[in-house]
């Protein structure tokens, strides 16, 4: 294979290259090899392309690789998560582009042709002038109520889940209610059918517990085949592993247990930073464990299974009343760590209720099978009322959200002579309509509000100020009125089906704006 | 979190004897809540075994529906809420509803935001003349519904589909062995750490062959660290000169098949070439960690600090050599996340968007061609308002044909706006209402007393016969 001099060089020394000054090729890296190894090679441009002797990346692979780590940064996190997942859409999917068009719909036009101070001006005094008059025109309220329902709600939807859950953790089977109900089931009936063998009489006491716990996390990790097998060297260079090996995986697992329930119950006592410390060094021992046995032992038949150990738990299937049988079942490391603890507080509340003199009639089997139940019951009933709760909060944010009684986006767009909307309409003539979309509101709509409110305190049908465009006269919903309880069509009222939920004090405005409908020149008497 | 067992209600179990002494009626409430909290599994049974789904021919119409509903079913019925992580880096584990609780998601989606903002649009559609503006309504169904549907069902689907085109272009096998998802990276970096040669010539066999050898090829990849030529060249020549024999050493795996076939046709082959290939990368390693460790002492010694610290912060800018597939991988899956994601902003976010700018403009175009051009006389309904055609309308003819003209909006509404006006602060000029009793007249009086200007913009319906047109 030719190997070019150049390379031999240091890459200060070695020529430029064409082309290197409008940044395609790095100063100073090397001419790529043009010779190809392969046939494939001439053939085909996806083809492996092998031999270069290029050891620097050119400034284009340099920005690629660049841009493809960045990428892999953001998108790890929101793809394996996906509450960071959610809220990086949210914010570009949703809070952007939904923000904006609430923004500009509805927004009054502007014409810079026709405005009068645009004269003599240029360049960015001209931009800016013309920027700040689109800015004024903007739909504002529309704009507000899309800005806090969407950005309130897509928060709401883990917020309280979370808060319930924490709640939920200090209670009964504390972090036990965060397993996984078909696992939670497996751990303890594959724990109640080895708590056959105890006797009832025997009691709970956190030295006893932890024996029970012991002797379950090895029989979980009792696969015959990693238990004879002699442990692998890890070759990461900073590995947790390397100063717990043992001779066999099986050693090695029974000294991990120990040291995971030592620690569990040392975490309980008193929860010091160093405990915690070794917890997380006994997840990484355990996790770089699996994987290098995996790697080891089973690397074609465990491929993409790398993580994942065989955990020794009740066939639910097969196992009766009178027989337990096990079988392996195939399980993240991680998770399986995970589920230690959590079960973990699964057995100290079972120690709890081993106590209670209500309870002392139970065997330790079906003792385990109350608790279980117990926590089971009540994930369900943290379920229900998280949805719940989370759906109502939803519904009522919408509403705290969307306060205006009309829809602002369609405020130029008025059906049927609606006037919720005291601002120049499409309906309106259209010499009007220009003279009203090219000059901006005298006034903003909250100014215009506050105006209102100040005019009429205490009323809540007050009317708007009459030919401020923005007026939001139907604001203020009118009392309720039995004898007016319809809506009014020239003068007579309009029978309507009722609808569920809406009654006459939702529907907003609409006899302020028979009001105005009312026009004197207009009416005529009615139709008899 | 993955879910190891498969539940079946209709086999006897070990626990099935255990009771736990609750009373009958506790004993019923803990099977419902574990029925609720595995309902997707109650529903796959009942698709299966109930209505024998599985049985059914392929071309059987039936099947379709049946799968479509169990699919739709089996995501709602989930509703176990298992994963709690933390995210932002904020010290709280967050309760995620994803996963085994997609089922809580929908609910909480689609009725605490499609349903609570159709319903307040159509709650505050309601128009003065007693119409229904269902705009915001439409608005709210036709976003939210499509774009929660896509929150919930289109992101793995985003995922998958254009990472297949990434499988392709960077010649690796991103689904594992007859996977439906994507391997995470997490799953990736667990992966391709190539440790022993028997993980090597595994990932010749699985379909990594080609992303193998451009890995290598690529200097980005399976290239020098920067630092190492900075701070010693004796050692960076070393390590051209290992990286060069690596590539050389793998240079005839490419003239192989990448089926599996013919790999293990090549076992000897294989096998060869994976043995050198990590007994390479293995002398690399020891070069890359004593280069790591000798500078984490120098740095240590000059800056201060822990040298573990040091090592740590060297480590990542000095990667592995083992672990040069794992960044391949893992840089070459974050272009199809892209443009997973560029496509779900599109129809997530701006398509329904200008979608429904697009309709509600036409809808509204439509409505003022009508108004404009009403349609003929004779198409009319018999009772329909001729200021409003098409505008079906019911009058309470009985009362008030016998009765003067009674509006009954109106007493209270004058008796406000005099309330406000007496509280003296308002400039407001004194709205003139027709009387209830005698009915009311047009006079020029009342005209100029508030008059009726676009601003005020009064319904289009008197708008047809406004002298101001």
């Amino acid at each position: 294979m030719p190997v070019s001099p150049l390379d031999n060089q240091p890459l200060s020394q070695r020529p430029l290259q064409a082309g290197w000054q409008h940044g395609l090729v790095a100063p100073g890296a090397p001419r790529k090899s043009t010779q190809a190894l392969s046939k494939a090679n001439a053939t085909d441009a996806l083809a492996v392309r092998f031999g270069s002797q290029d050891l620097s990346p050119t400034l284009l692979q340099s920005m690629g690789r660049s841009s493809k780590k960045f990428l892999a940064g953001v998108f790890q996190p929101a793809t394996e998560n996906f509450l960071v997942g959610i809220m990086i859409i949210d914010f570009f999917a949703v809070w952007l582009p939904r923000i904006w068009n609430a923004l500009t719909r509805g927004a009054y036009e502007y014409e810079p042709n026709k405005d009068p101070k645009l004269a003599g001006k240029t360049g960015l005094d001209r931009k800016l002038h013309e920027w700040t008059e689109r800015a004024k025109r903007l739909n504002i309220p529309n704009g507000i109520e899309e800005t806090w329902r969407e950005v309130l709600s897509g928060p709401f939807l883990f917020i309280w889940p979370t808060l319930f859950f924490s709640m939920a953790k200090r209670g009964y089977g504390q972090k036990a209610v965060e397993m996984p109900v078909p696992t939670l089931r497996q751990f303890s009936q594959t724990f109640a059918a080895k708590m056959k063998s105890v006797p009832a009489h025997l009691g709970a006491t956190p030295e006893e517990m932890k024996t029970y716990n012991r002797a379950f996390i090895d029989h979980l990790l009792s696969d015959t085949t990693t238990h004879a097998r002699p442990m692998v060297k890890p070759t990461l260079h900073q590995s947790e592993l390397a100063k717990h090996l043992k001779p066999t995986y099986g050693e090695f697992f029974k000294s991990w247990s120990r040291q995971l329930v030592d620690t569990l119950h040392q975490l309980d006592e008193s929860p010091t930073a160093g405990a915690k410390k070794t917890l997380e060094s006994l997840r990484k021992q355990f996790v770089e464990a699996v994987e290098t046995y995996n790697r080891h032992y089973r690397p074609e038949k465990a491929f993409f299974n790398y993580d994942k150990i065989r955990v020794n738990l009740l066939d639910s299937l097969k196992s009766t009343a009178q027989r337990a049988v096990y079988k392996d079942e195939l399980m993240g490391a991680e998770t399986f760590f995970e589920n230690l603890v959590q079960w973990h507080d699964f057995t100290k509340t079972a120690a709890a209720n081993r106590g209670k003199a209500a309870l002392k009639h139970l065997d330790w089997p079906n003792l385990i099978e109350r608790v279980r139940r117990n926590v089971t019951t009540l994930k369900a009933g943290y379920t229900v009322s998280t949805v719940l709760i989370t759906t109502a909060i939803l519904i009522q944010l919408t509403k705290w959200t969307q306060s205006y009684e009309n829809y602002e986006a369609n405020r130029l767009m008025q059906l049927g002579g609606d006037n919720n909307n005291a601002s120049p309409t499409a309906d309106a003539p259209t010499s009007e309509r220009d003279a009203a979309t090219t000059s901006p509101p005298t006034q903003t709509r909250r100014q215009t509000r506050r105006q209102t409110e100040r005019l009429a305190p205490h009323v809540p049908g007050a009317p708007g100020l009459p030919g401020v465009p923005g007026t939001p006269a139907t604001r203020y919903r009118a009392p309720y009125n039995p004898l007016s309880a319809g809506p009014v069509v020239n003068g007579l009222p309009l029978l309507t089906f009722s609808v569920p939920g809406s009654t006459p004090q939702n529907r907003g405005g609409y006899a302020f704006g028979a009001g105005y409908g009312m026009a004197p020149t207009e009416w005529k008497g009615g139709y008899r | 979190m993955s879910r190891p067992v498969s539940f079946n209600p209709a086999q006897p179990h070990f626990g099935q004897a255990l009771d736990g002494g609750l009373s009958p009626s506790r004993r019923q409430l803990s099977r419902l809540a574990e029925g609720f909290l595995q309902a997707d599994q109650h529903v796959d049974h009942f698709f299966n075994q109930t209505l024998g789904l599985k049985k059914m021919g392929k071309g059987n119409p039936l099947r379709w529906v049946g799968q479509l509903g169990q699919w739709v079913l089996g995501k709602f019925g989930k509703q176990d809420m298992t994963v709690f992580k933390t995210a932002f880096g904020i010290p709280i584990r967050f309760a995620i509803p994803t996963g085994a609780a997609v089922g809580s998601l929908m609910v909480m989606m689609y009725w605490g935001l499609a349903y609570a903002r159709a319903k307040r649009g159509y709650d505050r559609g309601l128009m003065p003349n007693g119409q229904r503006d269902k705009r915001e309504m439409w608005d709210a169904i036709r976003r939210d519904v499509w774009s929660i549907s896509l929150y919930i069902f289109g992101i793995g689907w985003a995922e998958s589909s254009f990472a297949k085109l990434s499988e392709k272009l960077a010649g690796i096998n991103l689904f594992g062995k007859g996977g439906q998802s994507v391997k995470t990276y997490s799953d990736l970096a667990t992966n391709s750490r190539l440790e022993n040669a028997k993980v090597f010539a595994a990932h010749l066999k699985h379909g990594n062959r080609d992303g193998l050898l451009w890995a290598a090829q690529n200097n980005a990849d399976l290239g020098l660290p920067k630092l190492v030529r900075q701070r010693n060249p004796q050692l960076a020549d070393k390590l051209v000169a290992l990286i060069k024999e690596f590539r050389q050493v793998l240079s005839p795996l490419d003239k192989l098949d990448t089926k599996a076939l013919n790999m293990d046709r090549h076992q000897t082959l294989v096998t060869k070439t994976s043995e050198k290939a990590v007994e390479l990368l293995g002398k690399m390693d020891v070069l890359r960690n004593s280069f790591v460790e000798s500078e984490a002492k120098v740095l240590a010694a000059k800056q201060g600090g822990a040298v573990a610290d040091h090592l740590a912060k060297l480590g990542k800018q000095v990667p592995e050599f083992r672990d040069f597939f794992t960044n391949y991988t893992k840089l070459n899956r974050s272009p199809a996340d892209l443009l997973g994601f560029l496509a779900l902003l599109v129809l997530i976010g701006y398509a329904p968007i200008w979608f429904n700018r697009w309709w509600t403009e036409r809808e509204y175009a439509k409505y003022q061609s009508q108004k404009r051009h009403p349609q003929p006389a004779m198409d009319r309904p018999a009772n329909t308002n001729p200021h409003r055609p098409g505008t079906v309308q019911l009058q309470l003819t009985s009362r008030h044909l016998s009765t003067p003209v009674v509006e009954p909006a109106f007493p209270k509404t004058q008796s406000l706006s005099q309330q406000a006006l007496l509280t003296g602060l308002s400039p407001l000029p004194r709205p003139v209402f027709p009387s209830p009793l005698q009915g009311f007249q047009p006079s020029l009086t009342n005209v100029t007393a508030w008059p009726p200007t676009p601003q005020n913009s009064f319904p289009d319906r008197f708008y047809a016969l406004s002298p101001l047109k």
